[in-house]
């Protein structure tokens, strides 16, 4: 048997499909009515749960800097508190940009080539801006914010004290990254998602490196 | 209501989305499930077809573009539509007595295939020239030829290793 006999056994269950009833219009409206269970709606909620986040952390900051919550008195105190906003402002942007670009409705009309490279794109995007807003949370928060406090603790305890305070503190979260990323807990690509979701990413991958190949 | 000419057009062009369901899923609920998450997303793109390309283009990228990334589905979440069976029933590859053992063969052929592989036979077997499996997959001609051939090769050896195990 080859693969012509096969195509005569195809194109008999092609009639085969031919002869079967209509698919009434309420059947029809129900589907369209049904969420979507797709890789591009799931990577679609990822962005809104990034959207919100982003969006409560940059009200967050914008309170605490108009209210002088820590009671800063120089303006270069404030750098640190500016900078986090600055950058939950960016990623909310950028989500808000990248959403909006999967949210084109001619996406699934694209050839499989291009909308697996954008359905990649729009994978690794926000996780990559997920990692950078990590890092940066963990750099401001447990050195630049902290040294905020300095200028303040030194106006009212001798100095060696008032530096103890605030390195201690620095030296402790340096020596438990250092041992977190010697244990390997800070590699990049497990930061990058869970393991569903980096398996999904490296079979996309694949796909579309099999239809370039 | 619905658009009528969308009513019009999923019933007209069933035969594409049942054959890629057929194609991508072995269980029978993930393909209702695969069938009406097509059927979903080519209501959303609805609004951006405007008659440039043929209409069964249109529908093998949309249904192929699905399928393909459908991958997670059917093997860690369970189907969660409630469409009932009466409602539309995909017709099985290989319920036909006629031609039960070549359905059969031919199936089990396919299902050995990779997601992009299953696209491109599935473009063959609905004798679309090269040209055209090269349009709708977004690769050159020579490039469509190629994997073809490749396929060919690959679901015979499939097909005659599965006809030595029959003997």
């Amino acid at each position: 048997m080859n693969l012509d006999e096969l195509k005569g056994a195809w194109n008999a269950y092609g009639d085969r499909v031919k002869t079967t009833a209509d698919i009434e219009e309420g059947a029809i409206a129900n589907m369209v009515r049904e969420k979507s269970g797709s890789v591009v709606s799931r990577i679609q909620k990822s962005y809104i749960y990034g959207i919100c986040m982003a969006g409560f952390y940059a009200l967050c900051f914008v309170a605490l800097i108009l209210g002088n919550a820590f009671d800063y008195t120089y303006f270069l105190q404030f750098i640190p508190l500016l900078l986090m906003l600055t950058c939950f402002i960016v990623v909310l942007v950028l989500l808000l940009y990248a959403r909006a670009g999967l949210k084109r409705t001619d996406l699934y009309l694209q050839s499989p080539q291009i909308y697996l490279d954008e359905v990649i794109k729009a994978y690794c995007k926000p996780q990559r801006l997920l990692f950078s807003l990590v890092v940066l949370i963990f750099v401001s928060s447990s050195i630049l914010i902290p040294l905020t406090f300095l200028p303040r603790k030194l106006e009212h305890e001798d100095v060696w004290h008032s530096l103890a305070q605030v390195f201690l503190p620095l030296v402790i979260i340096a020596a438990v990254y250092l041992a977190a990323k010697r244990m390997g807990y800070l590699n990049k690509k497990q930061w990058y998602g869970f393991k569903t979701n980096l398996e999904e990413l490296n079979e996309l991958k694949r796909l579309a490196s099999e239809l370039k190949d | 209501m619905m658009d009528k000419v969308f009513i019009e057009m999923i019933n007209e062009h069933r035969g594409i989305i049942y054959k890629v369901c057929q194609l991508y899923c072995q269980d029978r609920e993930y393909q209702k499930d695969l069938f009406q998450e097509i059927v979903l997303q080519l209501w959303k793109s609805f609004p951006s077809f405007r008659n440039e390309a043929k209409r069964s283009t249109w529908m093998y990228r949309i249904a192929l573009n699905t399928a393909i990334t459908s991958f997670r589905k059917e093997k860690k979440i369970p189907p969660q539509r409630t469409i009932s069976s009466a409602e539309f029933e995909i017709p099985d590859l290989g319920s036909n007595p006629d031609d039960h053992e070549h359905m059969g063969l031919l199936k089990r052929a396919i299902e050995r295939l990779s997601q992009i592989e299953k696209a491109i036979i599935l473009l063959y077997l609905e004798e679309k020239s090269y040209q055209e499996i090269g349009e709708i997959m977004g690769i050159t001609k020579t490039n469509a030829g190629v994997k073809i051939n490749r396929i060919k090769i690959k679901l015979e050896g499939i097909i005659k290793t599965a006809e030595n195990e029959l003997r």
